[in-house]
């Protein structure tokens, strides 16, 4: 038993069994539902919630730990990423959080896994509709960069007046010749609001179009919510004559030999080179490669 | 070509002003029956006003203003400072509501539309230009994107045609070539108010809002400015309304005048005509007080 476990136990009324089960109490939780069932009712509304206090410094992933701890049942299993890897030391501690003070079981598989807390992927492996994506928000508002006041902003959401937006990205192509966007890729979802893809790469928004999952995004620093539910349409904005590039890389991973996957540079044998992103996805292509 | 595709060979019908000198109008309704409040007019009026007033709290903006403005005609505002001419066009701008009365832009009652068709209806009937640049411009903003805006605003999405027709514009206001991808905090006071313009005619608005857009500039560069103004008003046949204090500016530009003080408007009439031969007392001071050049 972990520390925190027992200290979550002794801190709970005996009279109220489970009142403190998954770290938070039950106010809180109906408060965070609450929020996600508006997000998910209107896709793309930046919906406020009150943000707690987590374990974790706001900017690290306390709005995604409070959707997981919220959301999260006895009988999920549970995965946490960041960067696409398991193992960093964020991911693990949020894994280990998580699984202390909910004893829900915990994977690397994202096949296996019901609940995924991630930070900047979402996880190679085909997701089927059993699945909730829980992503990290640092920024929620994609006018954020043009409109500093929050009211303005808001009613310009409401108005659909996303001009600033692809002014942004007139400029974008008049200066660079292409979008500036390397993740925050702004997105159309269901033909109305424009949402923030956060912090994903350009590679993987085109999954979260009509994805089988439903996404959660939790921005704690921010109190806010927004959610884009199963089968909807996400497209990402652009120019008619200006199509939407993902990502290019040279080579496969230099791990596993993948084509077809998100990369990163790691040093592998001493020198610099491209590897998978998604780790355990990479592994287990290794595993395969070698039992052959 | 005419980068303004709206601009037929348009009569102007109510380009009184040129001859009213020569010749002295006895009574405004004697003359250019089109363009004169109240005169019966086969064409249907770009902008109305009607009865406006405009209260700030205990303040009066303005009172009882009412004129026409029909297409392609150039209305004049003169007043001194606190006389109510931005509070009028202001209202035209949709930028204030009034307490009373009536603004229909092409013949649409502008109080009724609100909220994303207000903000739609600004951007592509009503081009502004305003004194203080900042105030309409982004000015972290290239001049192509300032002036893109207006497009993007009202649902062009196609880059290449959107930066051809801002080119297009951008030398028509003769900026230097160049710079057109250039941050408008790098221009000049007399470059910014060229964006504004190039920016306000890009979509070929209905009717065009200028407040004071000389004012500040060196006189050389104001000359430029209102050649400008007066060239691309009959390359395009847009309605205008400019306010100034200047009586130089709106000799220069307008063909029919509204002379303001206090919220009320005391003379109106052809330019020409009010300028010349002043009936207020204090149409008269105004005229008298302007230095000899």
């Amino acid at each position: 038993m972990s520390a925190l476990s027992d200290l979550l136990r002794r801190a709970e009324p005996t009279h109220i069994s489970g009142y403190l089960w998954a770290y938070l109490d039950a106010a809180t939780k109906r408060e965070i539902r609450r929020a996600l069932l508006k997000a998910v009712c209107v896709p793309g509304h930046i919906t406020p919630f009150a943000s707690r206090e987590m374990p974790v410094a706001r900017g690290w992933g306390s709005g995604g730990l409070q959707i997981t701890l919220a959301t999260v049942v006895a009988d999920d299993v549970v995965k946490v990423i960041d960067q696409g890897d398991d193992d960093s030391l964020n991911a693990r501690t949020m894994r280990a959080l998580i699984a202390d003070c909910s004893g829900v079981a915990t994977t690397t598989d994202a096949r296996a896994a019901t609940l995924i807390q991630t930070r900047h992927r979402i996880p190679e492996d085909d997701l089927g509709d059993q699945v909730v994506l829980v992503f990290q928000v640092p920024i929620s508002d994609p006018l954020r960069e043009f409109e500093q006041r929050p009211m303005a902003a808001r009613r310009m959401h409401a108005e659909r007046d996303y001009a600033a937006i692809w002014l942004g990205l007139y400029e974008d192509h008049s200066r660079l010749n292409r979008s500036r966007f390397a993740h925050s890729y702004p997105c159309e979802v269901e033909g109305g609001y424009i949402v923030s893809s956060t912090p994903i790469p350009r590679f993987d928004v085109p999954r979260l179009h009509q994805a089988p999952f439903l996404s959660l995004f939790g921005a704690g620093r921010e109190a806010a919510v927004y959610a884009i539910p199963p089968y909807t349409d996400v497209v990402p904005i652009t120019f008619t004559d200006r199509p939407f590039e993902t990502e290019a890389f040279d080579g496969p991973c230099a791990s596993c030999g993948s084509t077809g996957s998100y990369l990163t540079e790691a040093v592998v044998d001493g020198h610099p080179a491209l590897v998978c992103s998604d780790t355990d996805r990479c592994r287990r292509r290794q595993a395969e490669e070698a039992a052959r | 070509m005419s980068p303004f595709p709206l601009a037929p060979d348009q009569p102007r019908a109510a380009r009184v002003g040129e001859t009213a000198g020569k010749a002295p109008v006895s009574t405004p309704t004697a003359t250019a029956a089109p363009s004169l409040p109240g005169a019966p007019s086969a064409d249907a009026p770009t902008l109305e006003v009607r009865d406006l007033t405009v209260r700030y709290g205990g303040t009066l903006g303005c009172a009882d203003v009412g004129f026409d403005l029909l297409p392609g005609e150039v209305l004049g505002i003169v007043g001194e400072s606190g006389s109510g001419k931005s509070t009028v066009l202001g209202c035209c701008a949709l930028d204030l509501s009034p307490t009373s009365g009536v603004v229909r832009l092409s013949g649409q009652d502008t109080a009724v539309i609100t909220g994303a068709r207000r903000r739609r209806l600004r951007y592509a009937g009503i081009g502004i230009v305003r004194q203080a640049s900042h105030e309409e411009l982004r000015l972290a903003v290239s001049a192509g994107g300032n002036i893109a805006e207006r497009l993007l605003a009202t649902g062009q999405r196609s880059f290449d045609e959107i930066r051809d027709r801002v080119a297009e514009v951008y030398r028509e206001v003769e900026l230097p070539a160049g710079r057109m991808d250039a941050a408008v905090a790098t221009f000049s006071g007399g470059m910014r108010q060229r964006v504004q313009i190039a920016r306000a005619l890009v979509n070929e608005p209905a009717v065009l809002l200028l407040d004071e857009p000389t004012t500040g500039l060196d006189v050389s560069v104001q000359a430029r400015i209102l050649d400008l103004i007066r060239r691309l008003q009959r390359q395009t046949g847009v309605a205008m309304v400019i306010v100034s204090h200047d009586l130089a500016v709106i000799r220069m530009l307008a063909d029919r005048l509204l002379v303001m003080r206090a919220g009320r408007v005391v003379e109106s009439g052809v330019t020409d005509r009010v300028l010349s031969d002043p009936r207020h007392p204090y149409t008269q001071l105004l005229v008298s007080s302007q230095l000899e050049s």
